[in-house]
């Protein structure tokens, strides 16, 4: 990971505010982030303060107000609801808090899902080493509601890696889960962005999870307030408290 | 629990729109049946009882064949017996018949529909509800008044020539004048020929002879008191009724032809509404699963089994109560805009009121809220079995039941179908077939989940190799077999009705062609539009042509053979030969002599005689006769089940009129000039149609053509409300898979791929209620085939071009339903799908 390649995602001065006149909430103000290509970062910060509408906005699924976003060298900045699809179908990865599958389709389909919606065929090879390190070889043609809550999830990891993203958004991936499938799900992102150089993005609430990653951004009150590497679970706690204590 | 239900209604009132919608819809069509044809019925009640106002007694003939059969004619004798009577003021003989009328440009009029009458009128006589609107009253053979709607239509001027025909040749004659009823100028667009009564008498070809006698009774005379006073002086065959009487007879006649066009029209209605309750059922099945978690909460709260079944048959009731008054409403304005229309296309009927009864509105309300609520009694039970801790659980999609009892219980049902369907074809009976075929379907669309997935994948699989959003549209229609059958069976209802009536229609078509190629040899037939009598001087006429080798009248009437009221026709044995293909099985047809009779097999077999035998025949006048058998002939439909010689008829009938002469050409002669010889011929017979056997055949298939396309009109309305069930199936399904769509377009699906995706569903689910209907409707169609083969339908064909139409309107109309959904899943929010909960 050297420091010359372009950023995977880039945010400059971020605003983004919701509803108008006297019920307008700013939820950004000013956010300005890099996520180098390779890393696993973690957002974190208190409840309300951002998390989830930055990511929505990097993710191009939510409009911003004021500032720029470059996704791998594209500027979201005036894409129209087309681009943006066409962009988060090739070049981005979406894991959800829950109801990250469909019903109807096998896990193996739901895991090609965005290939086949792009009309591309999924690299053998690539799919089975994805495949090996979800740990799934075996539940391909159950359906969802087949397989437990981390499978699922594990599913739904596979899927954000199939189409090899620029980026991996993750909004809570492990808040519905236990600890030990959280656990499952948390390293094989860790693992992703170790082995195959995958940029991740991850909002959690867990110290533990954050801990997973290579750097912690810390949110409060919509602007950026810490920045941290090699991050363990008792720093971030620590950074947390201070944060609750801040506000 | 009454406020918690109104304010769910209001809450979902867009979802319950829908239903409410399909509800409105058949109860208006109900509605609108009834308000119009009572309002019919009021009008020709008010119309008869102003046409025979200043009548106190009226003479009929009677027949000796009894009451249903055809009124024979009412000598001249009898108006010279009553005029003598003591208390008759007035006596007038009615007649008429079919006419034709040639404008000023030389052409005859012609109309589809409504006919043109010849009437007798009588000037200043009785009291008479036609009468002169303009001009002068008719007098002689060679004057002529016409109503008032067809003189402004043709822009006819009185003193203008025109030519007229009754049943003989054209005849030039004067406009002396227009005519009119008080309360309309015709009667249900027929074009009106007035003259007077004996040139009346003369032009219909029944000289000395009238359709019926109207007495006008002397002051201080009682109609009672005049009836009896004139049947006693009255011949045989002839009977008074006082004016009142006639009334009620006509006005009785025509009420039950009334009657059958009301159950008609009331039997598509229930179609509609029987379509309608599938898409309640649908709606309250599905808003029952989306607020599963509510009514679990609800349960966990303490409300009993019993409040959550009341709370949702209380919202049917609401929605049932509201859409059956506005469909009851609704009919009404159908009704008038109906009339409306009927006279806009030149069916003018009397002015009058609009009559709505109270057993419109409560048969509206019955079928209505009935409907509605026994539709949502299932869902509501359903609701009841909610258990309280749902309310706690993720809620899924709800996990489909198995479909093992549904398998049973609907094989059964179709067994049962097909058994009563087996004994009423074997048995012949109309009943049993139509009864076994509708429990045949309850059947199907019971066992219908269970082959849904099969026949979904396969109707599926062209969408699914086009893409993603095709393979999701079909795995989307396959996800809950019984939800897209319960939508699909709405148009199962109507394209098994559109197909088995398309089948048959097909058959009889193919069957008149058979029929004709196997039983026809004649090249050429002649007749008038609507088969009514013309004068025998037709058969001269074509006589002096000689280009023909067979000239073949053909006289019909009414007799009595072994009880049954059935027809006979009256021939030249000897000129039958080659215009009927007919097969003379025993006997000789040639020597049917005075007193002899030719019967058709399937009439030899029912009544066991042979050649040899007697046969008592009952006539109309002479009463009965015994006649021998002289031939037993192979069943022909167009010889029919009786023949007689000529010289037998005349001996029986005093009527020469013919009903259609058949023609066959002289070897030697073109077919050409054949057909000119009997165009030069019949040059002054204007009325007269001349076909070869394809136009014949062609004639014929276009009645059976427009008999359907009313039909067709008929179901599109259940066509249409199961299209809306399709609508609101889609609709509340994209409301269901919110968040699942929101993540398809996360993952980057477009806009018009989740349309395309949504549309595929649709289509889908409207291909498969149509094939199925068609495939069940074809079915029936040949059990009707079958049971209908004595009434001539003898071949089985299958529409198969109109039935591809079909299923391309099916998959059109599934397209047009996705549309809605379509467009609302497409703009709803991306974020705010993937992360409502
Ligand atoms: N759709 C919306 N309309 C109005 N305000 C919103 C909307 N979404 C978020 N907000 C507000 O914006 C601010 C940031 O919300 P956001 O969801 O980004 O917080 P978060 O950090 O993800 O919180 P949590 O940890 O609870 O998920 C909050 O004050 C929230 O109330
Ligand atoms: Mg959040």
């Amino acid at each position: 990971m050297t420091t010359t390649s372009p950023p995977a995602v880039r945010a400059t001065d971020l605003h983004k505010s919701y509803g108008k006149g006297d019920t307008v909430v700013a939820a950004l103000r000013g956010v300005s982030i890099e996520v180098p290509t390779g890393q696993m970062t973690a957002v974190m910060g208190p409840s309300g303060s951002g998390k989830s509408t930055l990511m929505h906005c990097l993710a191009g699924l939510d409009t911003f107000d004021g500032g720029g976003i470059d996704i791998g060298g594209t500027s979201l900045r005036g894409l129209g609801d087309k681009q943006l699809t066409a962009l988060r179908r090739d070049r981005l990865g979406f894991i959800f808090q829950q109801y990250n599958l469909l019903p109807t389709l096998t896990a193996e389909e739901n895991i090609t899902l965005p290939l086949a919606i792009a009309g591309k065929k999924p690299d053998a090879a690539w799919m089975a080493q994805v495949i090996e390190a979800v740990g799934l070889s075996d539940r391909l043609q159950h359906r969802p509601a087949e397989l437990s809550g981390g499978q699922q999830q594990r599913v739904a990891c596979a899927r954000a890696l199939i189409s090899r993203p620029d980026v991996v958004f993750a909004d809570e991936p492990t808040g519905n889960l236990d600890s030990r499938s959280g656990a499952e799900v948390l390293r094989f992102l860790q693992h992703s962005s170790q082995e195959y150089g995958q940029t991740v993005v991850m909002v959690t609430h867990d110290p533990v999870a954050a801990s997973y990653a290579e750097r912690v951004v810390f949110l409060a009150d919509g602007l950026l307030v810490d920045d941290m590497t090699e991050p363990t679970a008792e720093k971030v706690l620590d950074r947390m408290k201070k944060l609750d204590g801040l506000v | 629990m009454l406020r918690a239900t109104l304010k769910s209604l209001l809450a979902r009132k867009l979802r319950l729109m829908l239903a409410s919608l399909a509800v409105l819809l058949g109860i208006s069509f109900m509605s609108g049946a009834l308000v119009l044809t009572d309002s019919l019925g009021r009008v020709f009640d008010n119309l008869f009882t102003s046409i025979s106002s200043g009548t106190d007694v009226q003479v009929q003939g009677t027949s000796a064949l009894g009451a249903d059969a055809q009124a024979q004619p009412v000598p001249q004798a009898a108006l010279d017996a009553v005029k003598k009577v003591d208390g008759v003021a007035e006596v007038v003989g009615d007649t008429g018949g079919e006419g034709g009328l040639v404008l000023p440009n030389g052409k005859l009029l012609k109309k589809t529909g409504p006919p043109v009458l010849g009437v007798s009128f009588n000037a200043g006589g009785l009291q008479e509800s036609l009468r002169v609107k303009q001009g002068k009253a008719p007098v002689g053979l060679d004057q002529v008044a016409i109503d008032l709607t067809t003189a402004r239509k043709q822009h006819l001027k009185i003193g203008e020539q025109v030519g007229i025909t009754g049943t003989g040749p054209k005849r030039p004659a004067t406009i002396t004048g227009f005519v009119g009823f008080d309360t309309t100028n015709s009667i249900a667009g027929a074009t009106l020929l007035a003259f007077d009564p004996p040139s009346a008498q003369q032009l219909f070809g029944h000289p000395g002879e009238y359709q019926s006698l109207s007495i006008a009774a002397k002051p201080g005379v009682t109609p009672q008191d005049l009836k009896q006073r004139i049947n006693a002086v009255l011949p045989q065959g002839t009977k008074a009724l006082t004016g009142q009487e006639a009334i009620d007879k006509d006005s009785k006649d025509l009420k039950q032809g009334l009657q059958f066009f009301t159950v008609f029209l009331v039997a598509f209605a229930f179609i509609s509404v029987f379509v309608g309750a599938f898409l309640i059922f649908n709606t309250f099945a599905m808003l029952v699963a989306q607020r599963t978690r509510e009514l679990a909460l609800l349960r966990a709260l303490g409300a009993s089994r019993r409040q959550i079944t009341r709370s949702v048959v209380l919202e049917a009731l609401l929605v049932g109560v509201l859409s059956s008054v506005a469909g009851f409403l609704a009919g009404i304005g159908v009704a008038i805009g109906l009339r409306g229309l009927l006279n806009v296309i030149g069916i003018e009927l009397p002015a009058g009121d609009t009559v709505i009864r109270t057993r419109t509105f409560v048969l509206c309300m019955l079928v209505g809220v009935g409907v509605t609520v026994l539709a949502a009694l299932l869902p509501a039970r359903r609701a009841a079995r909610v258990a309280p801790v749902q309310a706690m659980r993720e809620s899924g999609p709800a996990e489909e039941r198995s479909l093992r009892r549904r398998t049973v219980v609907g094989g059964v049902i179709g067994l049962l179908g097909a058994a009563l369907l087996a004994t009423g074809l074997a048995g012949g009976s109309v009943s049993s077939v139509g009864i076994g075929a509708g429990i045949v379907f309850i059947g199907v669309v019971v066992l219908a989940p269970v082959f849904a997935g099969a026949v979904v994948r396969v109707l599926g699989a062209p969408f699914a190799a086009l893409g993603v959003p095709g393979a999701l549209g079909q795995a989307n229609a396959m996800r809950s077999p019984r939800r897209t059958t319960s939508t699909a069976a709405a148009l199962m209802i109507g394209l098994a009705l559109v197909a088995a009536i398309s089948t048959l229609g097909a058959s009889a078509k193919k069957s008149v062609t058979a029929a004709v190629s196997t039983s026809l040899g004649a090249d050429f037939i002649v007749h008038t539009e609507q088969f009514s009598p013309f004068s025998p001087s037709v058969t001269q006429a074509l006589l002096t042509q000689k280009a023909f080798s067979d000239v073949a009248a053909f006289r019909a009437g009414e007799v009595k053979i072994g009880g049954q009221l059935t027809g006979v026709q009256g021939v030249n044995p000897a000129a039958l030969q080659d215009v009927l293909q007919l097969d003379v099985l025993s006997g000789d047809l040639a020597s049917l002599g005075t007193n002899s009779i030719a019967l058709s097999k399937k009439q030899a077999k029912a009544l066991k005689t042979k050649v040899g035998d007697s046969l008592k025949v009952t006539w109309p006048t002479t009463g009965e006769q015994p006649l021998t058998v002289g031939a037993v002939y192979d069943d022909n439909p167009f010889a029919g089940d009786y023949l007689v010689s000529d010289a037998t008829y005349d001996a029986n009938v005093r009527d020469k009129q013919l009903i259609v002469v058949a023609l066959k050409t002289a070897s030697g002669v073109s077919l050409d000039a054949s057909r000119a010889a009997v165009e030069t011929a019949l040059q002054d017979y204007p009325n007269l149609k001349v076909q070869d056997q394809a136009e014949f055949v062609k004639s014929q298939a276009s009645q059976i053509d427009f008999l359907l396309s009313i039909i067709y009109a008929l179901l599109a309305l259940s066509i249409l409300i199961a299209i809306l069930g399709i609508i609101n199936t889609l609709a509340l399904s994209v409301v269901e898979r919110t968040r699942e769509l929101g993540l398809l377009r996360a993952v980057g699906l477009q806009r018009r791929q989740l349309k395309r995706m949504i549309r595929v569903e649709s289509v889908i689910i409207a291909v498969f209620g149509a094939f199925v209907g068609v495939v069940v409707g074809i079915g029936f169609g040949y059990a009707l085939v079958s049971v209908l083969h004595d009434s001539g339908v003898t071949d089985f064909a299958v529409p198969y071009l109109r039935i591809l139409v079909m299923l391309g309107i099916a998959a059109l109309g599934g397209v047009l339903a996705a549309a809605l959904p379509a467009r609302r899943a497409a703009k709803m929010d991306v974020l705010a799908a993937v992360s409502s909960t």
